[in-house]
């Protein structure tokens, strides 16, 4: 693994500041690794990581899946150009794809999926985005697939707000966890709540019939 | 005559720090390699410096300031304040949010919090006002004669690996806009600084330092004032850092009733509830155990 400094150095390179996202790379994309392990995952699967930042899960998850394929796309692009670069650094296997995009456009891997997870991103997202979102997955899933993500419940003092002090973005609002109960009867899904526990934030998961 | 200026002239944008203009003095902070700090040299001109000095040794401060008692009267609108001692040293612990006694420092002051927050990864103007747990004061400090200042320290790292940012957070800034020189205006030590690489500087010594120059420097590093000296006559270490202050709950805490007024109906039913639940709890004697859960709410 890499560590805590060449990672920050590395960001800062990039012109990222040290936040609480580097400041705690190692060990949420260690429990990230470890959510998925919990639902299923194993490494013959395809793993979708939606948000997937600068490869923090990615850097644990490819090795992991030594016949499988990550996949990971995040609207940040200097988190994508960090990721591709901690993964040159990290020797990683070419078992991997990344893209920037904002508009949950998972097709364009051209991979049907056993596995997704969106840590910290319908965090970051408004309700309409995250149904989009989750419309998009019901795209590439299989059949039998699953997807764990995390939410918080409730409407933030500040909703929309500038990440690193740079981008605009918006806060999630979701008022009730039958939001999600709500979107899996729309698009045909089963939401669960899976006994994870999350460091900060809920867990939730969609199951693809 | 014209009535709108040319379109990209003034925007957002313009006015704001640009990101790019960031990453000399990020790679420099936060780097393994870096020095920890970044000296932005002049950032006071020499009129600007000659005010701000010419203001705060000469000020009454019973006339300007409440006396600082603790850092637990930092509420939100609460009155600036400073503390003096008999060997000449003062601290004003100023608020962006009150009416200034200089409206130099103040303006320099808020240039100065909007570029370290920038720099750090955050909103310009996050802190500056009681919106959240935390407020930037800009503390005017003249140090004239002290051996320890304030000690050896780190600060932001008390649980490194907490997720709560209070106690870990590496992003973490602060700024010493200083307003004298050592040799002229003091002699001694005065800040020393752990750069990155582990190894000490003392700015003015090992780093010349001018008035009017601005450092800002990684919060974690180990940091002190130490071993100040003046004579007749000189100045002092004068110096204004920027510290993110924790504001708790105060009497002032509370819109005031003509806050109240222009704040309409619900501003007015917050206000009337509040006076309610206050009177229920003096009643009791509860109000101050009520005061004090409430503090300990806020600082985690």
């Amino acid at each position: 693994m890499i560590g805590q400094t060449a990672i920050i150095d590395a960001a800062v390179d990039h012109n990222l500041v040290p936040n609480e996202y580097f400041a705690h790379f190692e060990r949420f994309g260690a429990w990230q690794l470890d959510a998925l392990k919990q639902i299923g995952l194993q490494p013959h699967h395809s793993l979708l990581d939606i948000g997937c930042g600068a490869m923090r899960l990615g850097l644990h998850a490819v090795p992991y899946l030594s016949n499988g394929l990550y996949c990971g796309m995040d609207a940040f692009a200097k988190y994508v150009e960090l990721g591709n670069e901690l993964a040159h650094v990290a020797n990683l296997p070419p078992r991997y794809r990344l893209l920037v995009g904002d508009d949950f456009s998972f097709e364009r891997f051209g991979v049907q999926f056993d596995f997704a997870i969106a840590q910290s991103v319908f965090t970051h997202l408004p309700a309409g985005d995250v149904r989009r979102c989750v419309a998009a997955t019901r795209k590439v899933m299989k059949p039998g697939s699953a997807f764990i993500f995390s939410y918080l419940v409730g409407t933030p003092g500040t909703v929309g707000f500038l990440y690193a002090g740079a981008k605009p973005m918006q806060r999630s609002t979701i008022e009730s966890e039958s939001f999600f109960a709500d979107l899996a009867r729309e698009f045909g899904l089963e939401f669960q709540k899976p006994d994870i526990i999350h460091p900060t934030q809920q867990v939730g998961l969609f199951r693809y019939p | 005559m014209n009535t709108s200026e040319r379109p990209g002239r003034f925007t957002f944008e313009s006015l704001s720090i640009a990101e790019d203009d960031l990453q000399e003095a990020r790679k420099a902070l936060y780097r393994s390699t870096g020095d920890g700090y970044f000296v932005f040299r002049r950032f006071l001109g020499e009129e600007v410096v000659r005010h701000i000095r010419s203001i705060w040794p000469a000020i009454d401060p019973a006339h300007t300031h409440r006396l600082f008692e603790s850092k637990h009267d930092f509420f939100p609108l609460c009155p600036d304040q400073y503390v003096a001692d008999e060997r000449g040293n003062r601290s004003f612990y100023n608020f962006f949010f009150n009416t200034p006694v200089d409206e130099v420092t103040w303006s320099a002051s808020l240039s100065v919090q909007m570029l370290r927050n920038r720099l750090s990864g955050r909103p310009p103007l996050v802190e500056t006002f009681p919106a959240g747990g935390r407020c930037a004061s800009y503390r005017v400090v003249v140090t004239r004669d002290a051996k320890t200042w304030i000690g050896p320290h780190r600060d932001y790292l008390q649980e490194p690996g907490s997720l709560d940012r209070d106690k870990y957070d590496l992003t973490r800034l602060q700024a010493t806009l200083f307003l004298s020189e050592k040799g002229h205006d003091y002699a001694g030590t005065g800040f020393r600084f752990e750069r990155n690489d582990g190894r000490t500087v003392v700015f003015g010594t090992d780093i010349p330092m001018h008035a009017g120059d601005l450092v800002i420097w990684r919060y974690n590093n180990l940091h002190s004032v130490e071993d100040v000296s003046t004579t007749d006559g000189q100045l002092g270490f004068m110096r204004i850092i920027y510290p993110p202050e924790i504001m708790h709950a105060g009497p002032q805490a509370q819109p005031t009733a003509q806050a109240a007024a222009g704040g309409g109906a619900a501003a007015r039913a917050g206000i009337a509830a509040r006076q309610v639940a206050r009177d229920v709890l003096s009643r009791l004697g509860l109000l101050e155990t009520a005061r004090q859960m409430l503090r300990g709410r806020r600082q985690t």
